[in-house]
């Protein structure tokens, strides 16, 4: 019996990760993608706290911000910052609203040079004050990217790094490394690496219909019945009924949950 | 009333060594005999009082420095403006000391043990060495303090007991009046008092009786209060010239600590610093600082001032810094309250004036939604934590092109990495009229084969161009 006990508490120890066992994991060190299939895939139910996430994307424009926005949603409801450092192109206000992000909490750095820009990064991941601090690094060597972990891990931020594919081919200390990618529509993400789970899984998203990043109610309540016409344009008035909201595969599943 | 006095006898030499971490043996000469000495040249034998040649023959490598009163005086009436911190009642003792009234600030201090050992740390900290002494009357403490008595006289008593107890030596008296005395057998301060008033300030004058009238508390002793002045303005002369970056933040230490003591008695706060750097008479550098809300704690503002130093590289060696406030702002002080709001509040600025200090002032933004049609209207930067108010608008794309960028046409459909599929759209954006930069759009979703799913407009105006103005990244 003793030994058991002993067994057990040895078992609680945050450390050891035990194959298959994801439960456990489902701690506060994580926070939910909002999307339930990635969930499903990632360790811990979602992106890691206090670590590095890597999003490799050959292409803008693919969805890779959309992955994140309702963690950050979440987050920038926690009061803490939502840093931008050096994005490449105007985080758009309306927008992010409309993802349900307090704008007030989001800080944009603009540093003039990339030495700079991993001076802020390092310095928003340190701080604890950011909930979660985005940056588009171009040439990162492996030696900033272990600073920048540490400094996550001091800070407890989720630290998001979006990346060209080819970076997949350089190792790198993050916790999670994430390769997007598309096809016809939808958006297929690689797990290309999980600490603490099993990586090389491929997880498919829908999230190409921008209604359902907006405050739309995600359930499909009543689908029309029209079906959409196969060729949208060009139709002439703005207020013409937006295509329904696909709703992520999880929420569809769940009649035999109830 | 209760008077602290404190004793500055090493501040011929402190103005020459507290800028600097390594002290070399160095003495302050007057005339041709040596005024004081540091630590380093004590332990080599040299003592005040010494001849030139004396010092030199006990240690070749001593340096020699000619008194510096200007800067005496400007260090001890700094000093003052520091002490203000502890009470409201600060007075010069010329040439070398302070007086402070502290039967007020016993209890905010938490009693007489816990304020001095207070002060000496401070003192300390600046860089200066002092002895101290307290009695009920401001010369009876100045006297205790010569005499180096530093059990404490709070009441009439103990200080006529401990003032009797003095060697005559502690009056300011010349050589001759002093062999005087030694001469009629006064050999302590109690023995003076015993004898006839007349003719005691006959031989010894009435100034000499009359200080001792005050030091016991039998005459009046006014004291004139300090007042600081409205701006601080200090200047630190370097011993050598400085290039690198941490011997100049060890003195700007120095001056950081006092601008926290004058602030604390003043109550107030600074937002803008600006620390200059310059060589003989020349200025070489000037560094500001500007903060979010008003600050005072030294530690807190040579991190800032640490982070701009590492920025900017020093263009010349430095042999003099000076550090000037903007105006004094009240002081609002931080509390640690039960729910860690006002934490939160503080390290968030903490984060942003590192940001501030190191990349600039219009390197940080937040962001707000403007209620506006034209897209590249509906946004502006603002000051980090604006609030927006709350608008609905259809689907937009998360990034925004900084200016709408031309597409070209292909086979009559716009192409950017591929053609074009157009999948929403048009959403007409016709606004602006009244203020000469109007547009009159048609906006379209379209996406490649790459999966880009992309914000295009044609402008409803010839020749009606396409333009790529967003991406839903």
């Amino acid at each position: 019996m003793n030994k058991n006990k002993a067994l057990d508490e040895l078992l609680q120890q945050p450390s050891i990760w035990r194959a298959g066992d994801r439960q456990r994991h489902s701690d506060e060190r994580h926070i939910g993608s909002g999307y339930s299939e990635l969930d499903n895939a990632l360790p811990g139910g979602g992106w890691p706290i206090g670590a590095l996430s890597e999003i490799l994307h050959e292409h803008n424009g693919i969805g890779e911000l959309r992955l994140v926005m309702p963690a950050l949603s979440r987050l920038s409801r926690q009061g803490r910052w939502i840093a931008f450092i050096a994005p490449p192109f105007i985080p758009y206000a309306p927008s992010l609203a409309g993802c349900g992000i307090d704008l007030s909490r989001v800080l944009l750095v603009h540093p003039r040079t990339a030495k700079e820009g991993l001076w802020a990064l390092e310095q928003a991941l340190r701080t604890g004050t950011c909930g979660a601090v985005l940056a588009w690094p171009r040439h990162i060597d492996e030696q900033s990217l272990r600073r920048l972990q540490l400094a996550a891990e001091t800070g407890g931020a989720l630290g998001l790094l979006f990346r060209d594919e080819q970076a997949a081919a350089q190792a790198s200390p993050a916790a999670l490394r994430l390769c997007v990618d598309h096809t016809y529509g939808q958006i297929k993400v690689h797990l290309l690496k999980c600490r603490g789970g099993r990586s090389g899984g491929t997880v498919t998203l829908q999230l190409n219909d921008p209604a359902t990043h907006h405050n739309v109610p995600r359930t499909p309540a009543k689908a029309p019945s029209k079906p959409q016409p196969n060729h949208p344009w060009p139709m002439s008035s703005v207020q013409r009924p937006r295509r329904p909201a696909m709703p992520p595969r999880g929420t569809t599943r769940p009649a035999s949950r109830n | 009333m209760l008077w602290l006095a404190l004793w500055l006898p090493q501040l011929p030499v402190s103005v020459y060594t507290r800028t600097q971490k390594a002290q070399l043996p160095l003495a302050v000469i007057e005339g041709k005999r040596l005024l004081a000495v540091n630590l380093s040249a004590r332990r080599l034998g040299i003592e005040p009082e010494m001849s030139l040649g004396a010092a030199h023959a006990l240690a070749p490598t001593l340096a020699v420095l000619p008194r510096n009163l200007t800067a005496e005086q400007e260090t001890l009436e700094r000093l003052a403006g520091w002490a203000l911190q502890f009470t409201s009642w600060v007075s010069l003792q010329q040439p070398n000391g302070l007086l402070l009234e502290i039967a007020g600030s016993l209890r905010l201090f938490n009693g007489l043990s816990h304020l001095v050992k207070e002060i000496l740390a401070g003192l300390r900290a600046l860089g200066l060495r002092a002895r101290y002494a307290i009695a009920p009357t401001p010369s009876g403490a100045w006297l205790l303090c010569q005499g180096k008595q530093t059990q404490p006289a709070c009441d009439t008593d103990t200080l006529h007991a401990q003032l009797s107890a003095l060697p005559c030596e502690v009056l300011a008296l010349d050589k001759r009046q002093h062999k005087h005395l030694t001469a009629l057998g006064l050999y302590r301060l109690g023995d003076c008092l015993k004898q006839p008033r007349a003719g005691f300030s006959r031989r010894f004058g009435l100034e000499t009786l009359e200080q001792l009238d005050r030091a016991f508390g039998y005459a009046p002793d006014p004291r004139h209060a300090y007042s600081p002045p409205p701006r601080f303005r200090r200047k630190l002369m370097l011993p050598a010239p400085v290039a690198e970056t941490e011997p100049l933040l060890f003195a700007l230490r120095r001056l950081l600590l006092e601008l926290e003591g004058y602030l604390r008695g003043r109550d107030a706060g600074v937002q803008q610093l600006r620390i200059l750097l310059s060589d003989d008479d020349a200025l070489t550098q000037s560094l500001d600082i500007r903060l979010l809300t008003p600050q005072r704690a030294a530690s807190h503002l040579l991190m800032l001032a640490r982070h701009r130093l590492e920025h900017t590289p020093l263009t010349a060696p430095a042999e003099c810094i000076q550090l000037i406030t903007g105006r004094v702002y009240a002081y609002q002080p931080t509390t640690n309250d039960l729910l860690d709001i006002r934490d939160r509040v503080e390290e968030d600025d903490d984060l942003l004036e590192r940001f501030h200090a190191r990349l600039g002032k219009n390197a940080v933004h937040g962001l707000q939604v403007v209620a506006e049609h034209r897209p590249e209207r509906a946004w502006r930067y603002a000051p980090p934590g604006s609030h927006s108010n709350d608008t609905q608008s259809p689907p937009r794309p998360l990034w925004l092109l900084p200016q709408p960028q031309k597409l070209p046409l292909r086979e009559g459909l716009p192409y950017w990495k591929g053609p074009l599929i157009l999948e929403f759209g048009p959403e007409r954006i016709e606004s602006g009229w009244w203020d000469d930069v109007d547009v009159s759009r048609d906006y379209y979703i379209a996406s490649n084969s790459h999966g880009e799913r992309l914000w295009i407009f044609r402008e409803r105006r010839a020749p009606r161009c396409w333009y790529l103005h967003g991406l839903f990244a």
